[in-house]
């Protein structure tokens, strides 16, 4: 979540002046049309570049991938088979297209360990991570754009400076703490001393009791970040001439925040939001690992520092980065329509 | 400046002009780089204080909270304070030396995509996009999947993982700046790409970098601690906070004791890098510290003694603003008064305390001001005091500077345009949109129905400051002030816009406060003249017909009339 | 949809904390048993298992010829009658009463049958398992569906026959299972179990699902079992202990197993516990002629480290002292195990100090064994000398103790202990190194124990072998080939409503029964 405030430079905030753009037809049509073309181009080029990255995983393992993926025990005859089943002893351009037409088919080879499609491994996950994932997302948002504008109005033009303070310190110091050490502690006061709550997932518990304290671990150092990022978002649109141009108008506050600043604040914050999934998606790889929440974290962090299955890797790496590809332009759609400026925009 | 953030410099051309774009000092800031200060001096003298005890193995394992060992032992009986305090330095070395790498790398990344050939450029952005789409921390874990276990491996999977972010928001930045005029006219004067780049680009740059570098930091410190919580962190004998959170946290419920150094002191470095970003940020773009805006009625004779008939719409009679906290002057005395259907200009140069005049005319005054008036009248309503906003938004309407800022971008015209009209005078929606479509049309917009539907960009700068003062008549005002409506715009453009006004006051009779620094326009457009400067009125021209240097006293008037070619209004061809 | 259910449920925690509370304990009302595994089961066929979650499945799906009891000695599985003539020559009777999960009845040929299969892969899983059951010779199997008998003859004489025979890994795979290898060790074949329970889900890497079968009568006799096996057993992957412990507090799970302080958390409160040796942690010397070890030819020095090291300070370090001092080379629970502290070097770091300082010794171990690693390193620094450790990943540690002597000095290992034969940990110690096709680990030079050693392997009297056998591991112990530490010491612990059992130190999944 770090990495938030510095983006929200180069996010096309309520400050940035658009340049004075040709005057396009009445309707947006034509800037939806090559909003979708640009982006499904854009959609394609990233997948393609998705395909080399997982390919080059195993091309940069430092020397002899197929001894270091065959692991200590293996005999020569061993090696040799990984190499064959890689393909890692034809050409390169070779080894590539081989790869590419099975990922075409949805096919990464099977499982070291387990001997099953890898593929099939990492969709078993998938769900998983995705639900805590996109619930924690949609509560970080809300919750996160709520807290920050009701702070950001309440201490507008610095009145109430000691609830400005609190909030900054508060926020500051649970937006620093790893989440991993929150989930830990979030299971010691809710299951362990309290006992209200699942300590982590199991059949025996119903999966949406189980994932509460997930959810809540994730979201709540996103709730924190995006509250102080909104909140100086907050100040700043109440600055903006729009701002004043609404107070020129004398509209009640109510209308004068949700009307003319939400829809502002929300362009910046889904702005955010596709950088806060992916850096969520991060953490929940860790995560899961506190709750045995049986998502990718668990199958991607086995995969890697266990059993150095390749396949598996290759596929997980591949779906999260589709996961991000996908999220990312469902929220552009979605800024899209809030804010047809972000359109023409070049944000991918 | 006013290229990249004009919120920014709006805020900075309307502070008192003794307060340049300074860096201030704030709390946040300084807290934080003490905190990182002490952080530092650990590093530096616990390893070789506290080293001993904190590898050596004691004689009390696995202890909790006692004296001996405030934060117990771990299961070597190794106190668990001085481990941590020991730990300090190769988890801050590493964080540093990983945000370091990423940094270099990244803002090289950024600044040798933008001198790139144009398409080398545009296939840098998509694979920079590409990488920040992505996942640091998995990023990472690969990484460190590639590379193996260890502590070089760690910094560099770490550093890898946050090279992207850099070298964003550098080609974002660099993109920025070379777009503004002092990169242009260097590039004009022919001086050499990579020159740019160094004496141009990157010092600029540095502000919002040092601000990444902040949060970057704080980033790498948690992503370092979590490689280790999954076990691909710093391997035995190295030892980082987070593998001593590591140790401590399957043990959280018999020996819970053991992970509060560790896990205080991790939350506290980021927090501290945390305040430092945000502290920059803050120092970089101070905000006004200030208090709540006041308009007060000032006791005394009135400036103005013969006001008389029916037709005076507004009496302003000794406005007096001060700055809130320091109590400087910055409108002193001003006092006028406007006829129905008649024209004032207010002329000046900026500073010069017209638009705060005019904003206390529309009690609009921003924040940290106070305000007084000895009378304040319009059209029978005293202004000073508590007045309705229904009232207010009947009977004032409001043009501004810049129709690219003063609309709202989010919403459609028709939906911002008509709240005025719904909520303040109780029109039905329907027929707010049918009076707006009405007055599109007044003003010359081709389509009426169809801009209603528009967004703000869609329109050009000219076309949005018809639509301001179509809106702005919409609610068939008393007065109607317009500060500075022009400035914004191309020359052809405000001439459309001053004739604009002016058949708008010739045909409703409303009466126009026009605000402007430029006096041609000023002579051109308004019936009478009041030229301030430094808060006062050192003129007023009741004549402006037969305006010349001859006929005005002040020096400052004659200087601007000498300065200003004669601006000629033409009359609209009637359609 | 599963999002809003869990969006809703987070809102929940919002508005109210205490709507969900911990399933109350089981008494009777249940018929489902949740517990955990480490690690999810790469391969569902037993001759192939190697991984420890693979072997502890395999015993739910598979049946061996013998089991272990506790107080019983050895007890019948499929074999209700076993004998031997010689080190050589074995002969079983087969009950004729168990079947196959399809119906097929399990008879001799079906054993010899799934041995056979056993013996000729060629996969270093199915060779230990080999190994164990029928030593390093070639073993001839002749059954006789009539009288109902199986009769195995060995090419080498190996006495540890019966034993090996109880090891999951000699499970006995019912025909469809062998005419189906690949449906085998994906578990999807319905006709390869031979044991109580048939796998009916498996979420690869993340949990498994048994059934116990309907038609499944052939229990084992064991004597001090209670309560009722499991109709549905969940396995999923768990492996941090602190989580394990709260699911256990909570009911999330029933048994948990347990190899630090997080035990310590069930004292008590209807919790049973049971706790068997899980590895023996020792500490080899490498003697490889010419490899470059301050250990080769230095007997003084080796008992300097092993005097330099308080077992009980490592005890407490690496396993928060819930192991026991081991006097042997694997755990005291072992059949013919010598149990005599008094031929382990005594910790004395004064003496030690004399012979380590200045010395320099390179430490092999495996990675994330830090407070472990860390304590022998820290003891040895104290008495002098110089030590510098690299901890490699578990595959590169094993292959760098086995076939890289010239990068090691000093190695820590950890051995599994639950298989109960004593000869195949003195074969770590002496014979042939692994470059020689043996398992010396050490590459020491000890004929007198390889004597001792070889006479155990052919002598049939358990008496005898013991003898042999110990005589083996007090050579070693006083050539300091090795120095015990300790036996890791694991818990099962079950709550209130369940129970699982350990049989002469082998903890038996089948074993897990609801009580009332």
């Amino acid at each position: 979540m770090s990495t938030t405030t510095a983006d929200s430079f180069a996010a096309p905030g309520p400050g940035t002046p658009e340049s004075t753009r040709p005057v396009k037809a009445a309707t947006l049509a034509g800037a939806w049309r090559t909003f979708l073309v640009r982006r499904v181009v854009g959609l394609i080029v990233n997948l393609a570049l998705l395909v080399l990255v997982t390919f080059l995983i195993v091309q940069l393992i430092p020397g002899d991938p197929a001894t270091a993926i065959a692991g200590e025990s293996a005999s020569l005859g061993q090696v040799e088979l990984v190499r064959t089943q890689l393909g890692l002893d034809q050409p390169l351009p070779v080894q590539l297209w081989t790869y590419v037409s099975g990922v075409v088919q949805g096919d990464f080879g099977d499982s070291y360990r387990y001997r099953q499609p890898a593929m099939d491994i990492v969709m078993t996950a998938v769900p998983y991570t995705l639900t805590i994932t996109i619930a924690a997302v949609v509560l970080l948002l809300v919750l996160g754009i709520a807290l920050g504008m009701a702070i950001g109005v309440a201490t507008r033009g610095d009145r109430r400076r000691w609830l400005d303070l609190s909030f900054s310190v508060v926020t500051g110091i649970i937006s620093s703490i790893p989440t991993y050490v929150l989930a830990t502690g979030f299971v010691v006061v809710f299951a362990v001393l309290w006992r209200v709550l699942p300590p982590a997932y199991s059949p025996a518990y119903n999966i949406g009791a189980a994932a509460i304290l997930p959810i809540a671990s994730l979201s709540i150092g996103g709730i924190c970040s995006v509250a102080r990022i909104v909140r100086r978002e907050t100040a700043v649109i109440l600055e903006q001439d729009y701002m004043r141009t609404a107070r020129g108008w004398r509209l009640p506050t109510l209308t004068l925040y949700v009307k003319h600043m939400l829809p502002n604040l929300l362009t910046t914050a889904l702005t955010l939001s596709g950088i806060i999934l992916t850096a969520l998606l991060g953490s929940a790889l860790i995560t899961e690992a506190v709750f045995a929440w049986p998502g990718l974290g668990g199958v991607i962090v086995q995969a890697i520092a266990v059993d150095k299955d390749y396949p598996v890797i290759r596929a997980a790496v591949f779906v999260i980065g589709l996961i991000s590809l996908v999220m990312t332009l469902i929220i552009d759609i979605i800024l899209g329509i809030i804010d047809p400026r972000t359109l023409g925009g070049k944000r991918d | 400046m006013t290229e990249s953030n004009p919120a920014a410099a709006v805020r900075v051309a309307e502070a008192p002009a003794d307060r340049a774009r300074t860096f201030a000092w704030n709390p946040g800031l300084v807290i934080g780089l003490v905190i990182l200060v002490v952080v530092a001096l650990t590093a530096i003298i616990a390893p070789l204080v506290f080293g001993a005890q904190a590898t050596g193995v004691g004689s009390d394992p696995g202890q909790s909270a006692s004296a001996a060992h405030p934060l117990g032992t771990d299961t070597l009986g190794r106190d668990m304070l001085a481990r941590t305090l020991v730990a300090t330095q190769s988890t801050v070395l590493m964080a540093l030396f990983a945000t370091a790498l990423s940094s270099v790398v990244g803002i090289a990344l950024g600044i040798g995509v933008w001198l790139a050939p144009r398409r080398l450029r545009e296939l840098g952005l998509r694979l920079i996009e590409f990488a920040v789409s992505y996942p640091t921390m998995l990023v990472a874990i690969i990484v460190a999947a590639i590379l193996g276990q260890g502590v070089v491996q760690v910094v560099v999977a770490v550093a890898v993982a946050n090279i992207a972010g850099f070298a964003r928001l550098t080609a974002n930045l660099a993109a920025k700046i070379s777009a503004s005029e002092y990169v242009t006219t260097a590039r004009l004067m022919g001086v050499p790409v990579h020159r740019l780049a160094l004496r141009h680009v990157l010092p600029n740059m540095a502000e919002p970098i040092l601000i990444l570098i902040a949060g970057a930091f704080s980033g790498a410190l948690v992503e370092i601690s979590g490689l280790s919580f999954i076990g691909l962190g710093a391997q035995s004998p190295a030892f980082d906070w987070g593998t001593l959170l590591n140790d401590g946290l399957s043990r959280i419920a018999v020996n819970p004791i053991v992970i509060v150094g560790p896990a205080v002191a991790l939350t506290f470095t980021s927090l501290a890098a945390l305040m430092v970003g945000d502290g920059l940020a803050a120092a970089a773009n101070p905000r006004s510290n200030s208090t709540r805006a006041r308009l007060v009625r000032a006791e005394g004779e009135p400036a103005l003694v013969a006001i008389e008939g029916d037709d005076v719409v507004l009496i302003a009679d000794g406005i007096t603003v001060t700055h809130g906290s320091t109590g400087r002057p910055l409108v002193s005395d001003v006092s006028f008064t406007i006829r129905r259907g008649e024209v004032l200009g207010i002329v000046g140069e900026s500073g010069s305390g017209k638009s705060l005049t005019a904003s206390v005319v529309a009690r609009l005054l921003g924040e940290g001001l106070e305000a007084s008036a000895r009378r304040l009248e319009l059209g029978g309503t005293d202004l000073i005091g508590r007045v309705s906003g229904r009232t207010l938004a009947s009977k004032i309407g409001l043009v501004y500077q810049d129709p690219g800022t003063a609309l709202n971008p989010a919403l459609v015209l028709g939906s911002q345009l008509s709240d005025v009209l719904t909520i303040r005078l109780g029109f039905p929606r329907r027929g707010a949109l049918g009076l707006l479509a009405r007055a599109f049309e007044a003003v010359k917009l081709s389509d009426p129905e169809g801009r209603l539907r528009q967004h703000p960009h869609q329109l050009s700068g000219g076309m949005k400051q018809r639509a301001m003062i179509a809106s702005a008549m919409s609610t068939k005002p008393d007065l109607l002030i317009a500060d500075e409506p022009t400035t914004a715009l191309d020359v052809t453009v405000q001439r459309e816009v001053l004739s604009l006004l002016k058949r708008m006051n010739e045909q409703s009779g409303t009466a126009v406060l026009f605000i402007s620094h430029d006096l041609g326009v000023v002579r051109a457009l308004c019936d009478r003249v009041l030229v301030m400067k430094d808060g006062r009125i050192v003129e007023r021209i009741d004549d402006v017909a037969t305006l010349s240097e001859d006929t005005v006293e002040h020096p400052y008037t004659k200087q601007l009339l000498a300065a200003t070619p004669v601006v000629a209004v033409p009359r609209e061809a009637r359609s | 949809m599963i999002a809003g259910v869990a969006l809703a449920a987070a809102v929940g925690l919002a508005l109210s904390a205490c709507s969900t509370g911990a399933p109350e304990a089981a008494s009777g009302t249940t018929d489902t048993i949740n517990a955990e595994l480490w690690y999810a089961p790469a391969t569902f066929d037993p001759a192939k298992a190697s991984a420890s979650s693979d072997v502890t499945v395999a015993r739910l799906g598979f049946d061996t010829l013998l089991r272990q009891g506790e107080t019983e000695g050895y007890v019948g599985g499929l074999a209700t009658d076993w004998s031997s003539t010689s080190a050589s020559d074995y002969t079983f009777t087969i009950r004729n009463d168990a079947t196959c999960s399809d119906g097929t009845a399990i008879t001799p040929t079906v054993v010899a049958n799934s041995f056979s299969y056993l013996v000729g892969l060629d996969d270093s899983g199915a060779q230990t398992w080999k190994n164990q059951a029928f030593g390093s010779g070639t073993p001839t199997f002749t059954p006789d569906d009539a009288a109902g008998t199986l009769s195995i003859s060995l090419s080498a004489p190996y006495s540890q026959l019966f034993g090996g025979l109880t090891r999951p890994g000699s499970g006995i795979i019912c025909p469809a299972g062998i005419a189906d290898p690949e449906g085998l060790a994906a578990g999807t074949v319905a006709g390869a179990w031979s044991g109580p329970y048939t796998l009916t889900k498996s979420e690869a890497g993340k949990s498994v699902q048994y059934a116990l079968r309907d038609d499944y009568k052939v229990w084992p006799d064991w004597k001090n079992v209670e309560g009722t096996p499991a109709k549905t057993i969940n396995l999923t992957v768990q492996a941090d202990s602190n989580t394990s412990a709260n699911l256990l507090e909570s009911g999330g799970v029933d048994l948990a197993r347990f190899y630090d302080a997080n035990a310590q958390r069930f004292e008590g409160d209807g919790y049973s516990t049971v706790t068997f040796a899980s590895s023996a942690y020792n500490l080899v010397f490498n003697q490889a002629p010419g490899a470059g070890s301050v250990f080769e030819g230095n007997k003084d020095l080796r008992a300097a480290v092993a005097q330099a090291i308080d077992r009980e300070g490592f005890n407490s370090a690496g396993l928060d002292g819930l192991g026991v001092e081991q006097n042997t080379v694997s755990a005291a629970s072992y059949r013919c195990a010598l149990d005599d502290s008094s031929l382990v070097q005594k910790y004395d770091p004064a003496a030690a100090a004399k012979v380590l300082n200045g010395k320099t010794i390179r430490l092999l171990m495996m990675s994330n064994w830090d407070p472990a690693g860390d304590f022998l390193a820290e003891s040895l620094r104290a008495a002098g000398a110089t030590v510098t450790v690299s901890a490699p990943d578990p595959a590169d540690w094993t292959k760098q103790m086995r076939t890289q002597p010239e990068t090691w000095d000093m190695a820590i290992a950890a051995e599994n202990a639950e298989s109960g034969l004593i000869h195949t940990s003195i074969a770590r110690y002496l014979g042939p190194t692994y470059a020689q096709g043996g398992t010396n680990v050490a590459s020491s030079d000890n004929p007198e124990g390889m004597a001792d050693y070889e006479a155990g392997m052919n002598a049939t009297d358990p008496d005898e072998q013991c003898a042999n056998f110990e005589a083996a591991q007090k050579t070693i112990l006083e050539r300091v080939d090795m120095t015990p530490l300790i036996t890791d010491t694991h818990r099962y612990v079950a709550r209130k409503g369940f129970a699982s059992y350990v049989f002469s130190g082998y903890w038996d999944i089948s074993a897990m029964r609801i009580v009332s």
